[in-house]
């Protein structure tokens, strides 16, 4: 099979679904409506407003706290990475921490933080702080000691250490670091939206719901969907032309 | 019936050896008729000693042996053998083209045997077939003038032998030409 | 340094953060928003003995196997299929793309919907977001199974259900397995997930309840609990695996 026919094969599925569920479905269906329904009350939202507001909300929270996450997972990483003793000490306290899923972090950060603006990003960061720590840790503890040497040796400045040698293989394990944390931004923070009734998508979806408002709850579905490409898409973007930029003789 | 030169990846490391032969005929045969062929097979390559191990633990030759075991269970009319003993050193090789040809002899099953090797052409066949050409025609035909018993040492010094060998090979830089 | 020095260390730091955990929770004046671990141990230990912790927990455990035998049962012969017809495999391929990133969190008003506060609500929307891992680990499986092994079935005209049985998905079971323990931890932490917002019951529950109520140190007790039931039943996991397939080490 060529490369074309492949790709109009896997096509055909999702579209034949959809046709079919279009062609058969019913529109007054409580829990399966057609997916002509879904954009229909897709347009009502936007019309309304609440669409738009609402991804904005959530984009705001997952990319924010996604930042927050990088420099603070980075920080620590690398600080706790940098003396083999120190990382070592550390190790099985990271692991038991690492046991803990992160979604069941937000009830415990939702009382210590408090109500707020800045309950969203706060709660977000903390539980998608880990990825970005535990790979920038691993990235600095295995920076080759002769490269460390090499940059002494070269009586090189600590700005131009950094610059140079820190910095290149810390850095992909930063990105891989945030690969693993930006979709888990994603589910964190529509948990948030929906336990704190925070405004955003998880809000609406609820809301939805609890209208029995099948169509608007797909048309999110679908929109929760597109931001997940979206933000996936980005940051393995991000990843891709990090690796072509940084020679793969250091690694 | 295939045996394959492979036999790393023809066993199935997670049975014995007893599994393993038993693979082939378990469907048809079972109970005391299925272990009457198990020790049968493993009787004739001589690994009765090692059916309750696992492949993993059998050195490289006892694995190919096992392999024809499973064969050999099937009581097949022919067994086609790749290149089967090409992977084992020159003197397990030496001892398996022994046990063949004792095989072949007990069982009468025809054996289509796949070598480059021209020694062991000569020294394991009663017809020796040359392909040549790609895709393979048969490009002649030798018929062995050896006598039914052979060994390692004595076979091997025979004129018969030496011609068949010095015949097979200006056959074979003929093809080649 | 030497192992021991090292692993004193190790102990010592969780040691000394509870400590200065408990010193920083005894020094807060008035109400308290962090409890000390000693009140958390204390409330934990009440939950207990109430027999409200053990019940929450069984419930989230047997959600969690629930939805996991689910899993094996769906996902494995999907992924086994995908990885043996090749049409098949490009045909879903797409399909499988688009919904398997979809977050199980975005499904709990769907299911909500569908089935209401219910446990059909928690494992339905459990097994959706768990069933992945096994669907591309079977697939990967037989895949990656050595074709001289197909040669073997079929030069010992093994019928299909024979080959099946006893060749191709044990020679598939390594990876099969690894996506079965994926899919394991997965179905717990969802449960737990789909417990908070869609089904009233389990620790879940619990934890998000207790939150409702600003009973700190129910919430700090509820979580770990959920910690140590997941390390626990993972390590269960791994256990009973090295025992009912101790032939897994004889595998290539």
């Amino acid at each position: 099979m060529n490369k074309m026919s492949r790709g109009l094969l896997s096509l055909a599925t999702p579209i034949a679904l959809l046709g079919v569920w279009g062609a058969l479905g019913d529109p007054a269906s409580p829990v399966a409506p057609p997916p002509q329904t879904w954009l229909t009350q897709a347009a009502v939202m936007l019309a309304a407003g609440d669409l738009q507001l609402a991804v904005l909300a959530t984009l705001k929270t997952v990319l924010l706290a996604t930042l927050v996450a990088g420099i603070a997972g980075t920080v620590m990483g690398a600080t706790l990475g940098a003396r083999r003793a120190i990382s070592d000490t550390v190790a099985p306290t990271l692991e038991f921490l690492r046991s803990i899923p992160p979604p069941t972090i937000v009830p415990v950060a939702m009382l210590l933080i408090g109500a707020g603006t800045g309950l969203d990003i706060s709660v977000v960061a903390l539980a998608t702080v880990w990825p970005v720590m535990l790979n920038v840790l691993q990235a600095t503890r295995s920076i080759h000691p002769t490269l460390i040497s090499t940059g002494h040796t070269l009586r090189l400045s600590p700005w131009s250490r950094t610059r140079n040698i820190y910095v290149p293989c810390i850095l992909p394990g930063v990105i891989a670091g945030l690969r693993v944390a930006a979709p888990l931004a994603i589910i964190v923070a529509l948990l948030v939206e929906m336990l704190a009734t925070r405004p955003g998508i998880g809000r609406l979806l609820l809301t939805a719901q609890r209208d029995f408002d099948a169509p608007g709850v797909f048309a999110l579905l679908l929109t929760v969907g597109l931001i997940g490409v979206g933000v996936n898409g980005a940051f393995e973007w991000l990843e891709r032309s990090a690796a072509k930029r940084l020679p793969n003789a250091m690694r | 019936m295939t045996v394959f030169q492979d036999y790393g990846n023809a066993l199935l490391p997670w049975r014995t050896v007893r599994g393993n032969v038993a693979l082939g005929i378990e469907e048809q045969v079972s109970g005391a008729a299925l272990d009457d062929r198990i020790d049968a097979a493993l009787a004739m390559v001589g690994l009765q000693q090692a059916a309750r191990e696992y492949p993993a633990k059998l050195s490289g030759g006892m694995q190919q042996r096992l392999q024809i075991a499973r064969a050999l269970a099937l009581q097949p009319k022919v067994l086609l053998m790749d290149e089967p003993f090409g992977a084992l050193d020159a003197m397990t090789k030496a001892k398996l083209q022994d046990q063949l040809r004792h095989i072949q002899a007990s069982t009468g099953t025809t054996i289509v045997f796949i070598t480059h090797d021209v020694d062991e052409a000569v020294y394991l066949g009663d017809r020796v077939i040359l392909l040549a050409g790609s895709p393979g025609r048969i490009a002649s035909e030798l018929r062995s003038a050896l006598p039914a018993t052979r060994d390692q040492i004595s076979t091997k010094e025979m004129p018969e032998y030496l011609h068949a060998r010095h015949e097979l090979l200006e056959r074979l830089h003929g093809a080649a030409r | 340094m030497t192992p021991r020095l090292r692993q004193t260390r190790q102990w010592l730091l969780p040691a000394a953060l509870l400590v200065a955990w408990q010193l920083a929770a005894t020094a807060q004046e008035g109400p308290s928003i962090l409890p000390s671990p000693v009140e958390i141990g204390q409330t934990l230990l009440e939950t207990l003995v109430s027999g409200r912790l053990p019940a929450d927990a069984l419930h989230t455990f047997a959600a969690a196997i629930a939805s996991w035998v689910i899993c094996l049962l769906i996902g494995i012969p999907l992924g086994m299929a995908l990885g043996s017809a090749e049409r098949l495999r490009v045909a879903l391929s797409l399909f499988i793309e688009l919904l398997r990133p979809l977050p199980a969190v975005a499904l709990i008003p769907l299911a909500i919907l569908v089935f209401g506060f219910s446990w059909q609500t928690e494992i339905t929307v459990t097994v959706f977001a768990s069933v992945w891992p096994l669907i591309l680990a079977s697939r990967s499986g037989i895949e990656r199974m050595h074709p001289r092994i197909l040669e073997v079935v079929s030069t010992l005209h093994l019928r299909r259900w024979h080959a099946l049985r006893c060749v191709i998905t044990p020679a598939a079971f390594r990876q099969i397995l690894v996506g079965a323990k994926l899919s394991f931890s997965l179905c717990l932490v969802v449960s737990v997930v789909a417990e908070m917002v869609g089904n009233p019951a389990g620790l879940g529950w619990g934890l998000v309840s207790a939150q409702e109520a600003m009973r700190a140190s129910e919430t700090f007790a509820y979580l770990f609990a959920i910690g140590i039931l997941g390390v626990c039943a993972n390590c269960a996991l791994d256990f009973a695996v090295k025992h009912l397939f101790p032939g897994l080490a004889q595998g290539n």
